[in-house]
């Protein structure tokens, strides 16, 4: 990880706030004040840390399933490509309605991706944002030519289409993986202890 | 602990280093065995007790931050509780029933030793293998032995009994102890697997082969701990020692130890004042990292050994949640996640159905245990931690948990890992420590045992070989 800039941070951090992000459950007015006067005493005991995200990055992301961790990024060019995952600039955004559609490499650079094939129905992808943590289930896998640009249609609910190229080593498929949002947990958003 | 002088000389001064369980229990049976020695303990942390930790919880006097209770079968735990006056204090698991879950709780099956069948009857029922996988461990009694060589838990058990009874059995069982991958630890460092795998070429018929051990229950129970956590064990060994005369210097880090004639001279910094300490015998209890630093000028190629010990970080979640919210599945102590099914969580201990004490009709306590070796978790923020824990929680207990109160440990780099030929590696250890340094001694998690009362039985060793009693 690079080094992060805490102005950087704020401001990405406001910026992403104001692009609403929705979290079930608790409204995130009351979970930004509580957090404040619950002063984490307990919370922290060895080494407290926040949660941060580098600069530029729009959430980090755990797929367990396939052991990945990796930043996610806005484009889908070969310089975000190369560092990790990317989003596609005019699809949705993670947590929110809509379809947002990830791009990552299979076999080449950080290969994010080389394990997509041995993801199942119901594994889970979680996206940390500066608001939360995003918890998505694979709804199904599916291999497609790269022309078929349907994978990038919206949708109503809040789902990611997550693909790279198949076979690996070559462009001649993609395989995508679709996801669809399982739940919110924004940060602080459970009471502290004292 | 081989050290080449013999017992003190009378007045002698012992430097202990590190106020965990190890240094304090030394510190204890040496004043006991030895009143007219001088004993100082140095501890680099404001409070005693190292990887020891215990503190109120969600309105809970004490709830342990680490471990939750000690082994009774190695007798040095309750040794130590007795002789600290803490023999009426303790308190036993109200429950041992555990389960494993893989897609699903299932309860482990009875007979296990360290997760080696040792009743064929309730593995033939358990959902926890498939068929072929039963019947792959049922072939055991007749394969040709296997060598013990290399030293590795997770290589032997494949060969002998199948890859699922070392995954979702021998693994999740002893791995969960030591936050370690069973397939890169060593077999010699679990004295009952070695003795099991030493008893004949078949550990089944060797498991059947045991004495009978009386079932468990609450007049023989395996597992003991103080009422008020793991800390009044430390704090009544502090209280101990110190009426017995030992000084505890804490918030004090020990920099180096040089050789004297009969002696050492140990420089310690309190506050940045530096000074030196006179010793006739030191005794290293401080974590090999730690300890790799204090040899580094005076014993290079010891530490050159120490510095690349290796450790595994876990993070415990301490969580306490409404008692209703908690499935009808969640029975028993706890369960154990195989690492096949691993995503965040390791194990989940339900701490109000294990202790009585800590039983409410309101709330419930978790102890979540996340990251083990190979697989760490505690880089990640507190808050991201907790979604994954509660994530995890979801997709084994298939409940929304929202807790009342979270408490978030984090132990970086805690858990010595005993990689195959570690005692091996410990004598080499002690000879290159021996010859630069002759009156300095380890003893702690990192040389010959993890668990707390390993750590107690080293402590006491070192402690009676220097006062000239018999080991």
């Amino acid at each position: 990880m690079k080094r992060r800039h805490a102005a950087v941070h704020i401001a990405l951090a406001g910026a992403l706030f104001l692009g609403t992000v929705v979290f079930a459950g608790v409204p995130a007015s009351a979970t930004a004040n509580e957090a404040k006067d619950t002063a984490p005493t307990q919370l922290d005991v060895t080494s407290g840390k926040k949660t941060k995200l580098a600069k530029g990055t729009l959430a980090n992301v755990h797929i367990p399933a396939i052991g990945v961790t990796t930043p996610l990024k806005r484009g889908i060019g070969d310089n975000v490509l190369a560092k990790g995952l990317g989003l596609w600039p005019g699809t949705g955004k993670i947590g929110q309605p809509g379809n947002a559609v990830i791009a990552g490499h299979r076999t080449s650079f950080t290969r994010p991706l080389y394990d997509i094939h041995k993801m199942k129905r119901g594994d889970s992808i979680f996206f940390t944002t500066a608001q939360g943590v995003a918890e998505y289930r694979v709804t199904k896998s599916q291999i497609v030519k790269p022309n078929a640009m349907w994978i990038t249609r919206p949708t109503k609910a809040s789902t990611i289409t997550l693909f790279a190229c198949h076979p690996p080593h070559s462009i001649a498929y993609r395989w995508v993986v679709f996801a669809k949002l399982h739940s919110m947990t924004p940060h602080k958003a459970v009471r502290l202890s004292q | 602990m081989v050290s080449l002088s013999a017992a003190l000389r009378p007045d002698a001064h012992v430097v202990i280093v590190g106020a965990g369980i190890t240094g304090l229990a030394c510190a204890h049976q040496l004043l006991t065995l030895r009143p007219d020695v001088r004993v100082t303990v140095v501890e680099t942390q404001a409070r005693v007790g190292g990887l020891i930790k215990t503190s109120p919880f969600a309105g809970f006097e004490a709830v342990d931050e680490a471990a939750d209770a000690f082994l009774l079968r190695a007798p040095a735990g309750i040794d130590l509780a007795r002789a600290v006056g803490l023999g009426d204090q303790l308190t036993s698991p109200a429950t041992g029933h555990a389960s494993v879950w893989r897609n699903g709780l299932h309860p482990l099956p009875p007979g296990l030793i360290l997760g080696v069948p040792g009743k064929l009857g309730p593995l033939a029922t358990t959902r926890l293998l498939t068929t072929r996988g039963k019947l792959r461990a049922a072939l055991e009694p007749l394969l040709p032995r296997t060598s013990t060589d290399p030293d590795c838990i997770g290589g032997f058990m494949r060969k002998r009994l199948g890859n699922e009874v070392q995954e979702n059995l021998i693994d999740p069982l002893v791995g969960s102890i030591y936050a370690a991958d069973t397939d890169r630890f060593s077999l010699a460092a679990m004295p009952q697997l070695a003795e099991l795998a030493a008893g004949g070429r078949s550990l089944l018929l060797s498991a059947r082969r045991r004495p009978k051990t009386p079932p468990v229950s609450a007049e023989n129970p395996v597992f003991a701990a103080p009422r008020n956590g793991m800390g009044e064990l430390v704090a009544a060994t502090e209280r101990a020692a110190a009426a017995l005369g030992a000084t505890i210097l804490t918030s004090t880090r020990v920099d180096s130890i040089d050789p004297g004639t009969g002696g050492c001279s140990v420089h310690v910094t309190t506050d940045g004042t530096s000074r030196s300490i006179v010793a006739d015998h030191v005794v290293l209890c401080s974590p090999a990292r730690h300890t790799a630093d204090i040899v580094r000028e005076s014993a290079p190629d010891a530490a050159r050994m120490l510095g690349a010990w290796e450790h595994a970080s876990v993070v415990m979640l301490a969580l306490a949640v409404p008692r209703r919210s908690l499935p009808r599945t969640a029975v028993g102590s706890g369960y154990l996640v195989p690492k096949p099914n691993q995503r965040f969580v390791t194990a989940v201990s339900f701490a109000s159905q294990k202790w009585a004490h800590l039983g409410r009709d309101d709330v419930s306590l978790l102890r979540v245990s996340l990251g083990r070796d190979g697989a760490p978790q505690h880089h990640h923020g507190d808050d991201e931690l907790l979604s994954f824990a509660l994530a995890d929680l979801k997709l084994h207990l298939g409940v929304d948990l929202v807790p009342s109160a979270v408490r978030l440990s984090r132990w970086v780099e805690s858990f010595p890992q005993y990689r195959p030929g570690h005692f091996d590696r410990v004598a080499h250890l002690e000879s290159h420590l021996t010859g630069r340094l002759p009156h300095v001694s380890l003893a702690g998690a990192s040389y010959r045992g993890i668990g707390v009362p390993a750590c107690i039985h080293q402590g006491f060793t070192v402690a009676r070989r220097l006062a000239g009693a018999k080991p």
